[in-house]
């Protein structure tokens, strides 16, 4: 039996979210699903423009591990490009270092800092209605 | 102090979706209850624009920064400031937007 798989260590939440091609005709059925993980391979590579081994610490794997993460993250992205395939962001196999809260009024994500002055408040709308913002809604 | 990342220095500007490539912060007092605009002087930067712009902020005494996204780099910074971070959802795209604003 193979080793079940680490999971990734995220520094920071994302919202799930999908990308759909606008085709002339109908609608996109076909769909790709990218995982937090891969998301964020391509995140600290490509747009924080980090190095494999910097990028590597963050998501607590060794450095060949996140070359096949993101290698796969871009094989995904082409395939959504050249066949005209929905991208969503959803799932993984991931966990946030920290505690990060989710408004239920406007969907705002939000830390705490010094957690001994939490007021259970969102710091945009003020609503009282927060919960703990967990990798399921990843 | 709250700091907003934002387009322009209206009342109505756009709420930026990266922290150091904004072009102007929103600043609240909470104190003085007097809402401001500052320049983002790290914008033109090539690199660590993100980080100028962090340390800038907490020189100012911002306790809370609003933005659309933050980097690795600025949230190593405000972790270790103890400067909390407010991801807003992409129904939220401009100022009047917020609630706490229009309440001011």
């Amino acid at each position: 039996m193979s080793r079940p798989v680490k999971p990734r260590k995220l520094l920071l939440p994302h919202k799930a979210i999908s990308f759909v091609p606008k085709k002339e005709e109908g609608v996109c059925e076909e769909s790709i699903t990218l995982l937090s993980e891969e998301y964020e391979a391509i995140k600290l590579l490509d747009y924080e423009n980090m190095t494999h081994l910097q990028a590597a610490k963050i998501l607590n794997v060794s450095r060949p591990t996140l070359t096949r993460i993101y290698q796969r993250a871009r094989n995904k992205i082409a395939e959504s490009l050249v066949e005209i395939k929905t991208l969503k962001l959803e799932g993984g196999n991931s966990y946030m270092i920290e505690n990060w809260y989710n408004c239920n009024v406007c969907d705002t994500i939000f830390n705490i800092p010094d957690s001994g002055v939490f007021n259970k408040c969102c710091p945009l709308c003020l609503s009282k209605s927060v919960n703990l913002f967990s990798n399921n809604s990843i | 102090m709250i700091a907003i990342t934002v387009s322009e220095n209206k009342k109505n500007a756009k709420i930026e979706s990266c922290f150091g490539k904004s072009e102007y912060f929103f600043i609240i007092d909470i104190h003085t209850k007097e809402p401001y605009f500052i320049k983002n002087s790290a914008k033109g930067l090539l690199k660590n624009s993100g980080k100028e712009a962090a340390s800038f902020l907490i020189k100012k005494g911002v306790k809370t920064v609003i933005s659309a996204n933050f980097g690795v780099p600025v949230k190593e910074i405000f972790d270790k400031h103890k400067v909390q971070m407010v991801i807003i959802s992409s129904k939220i795209k401009n100022l009047n937007d917020i609630k706490r604003i229009k309440n001011k």
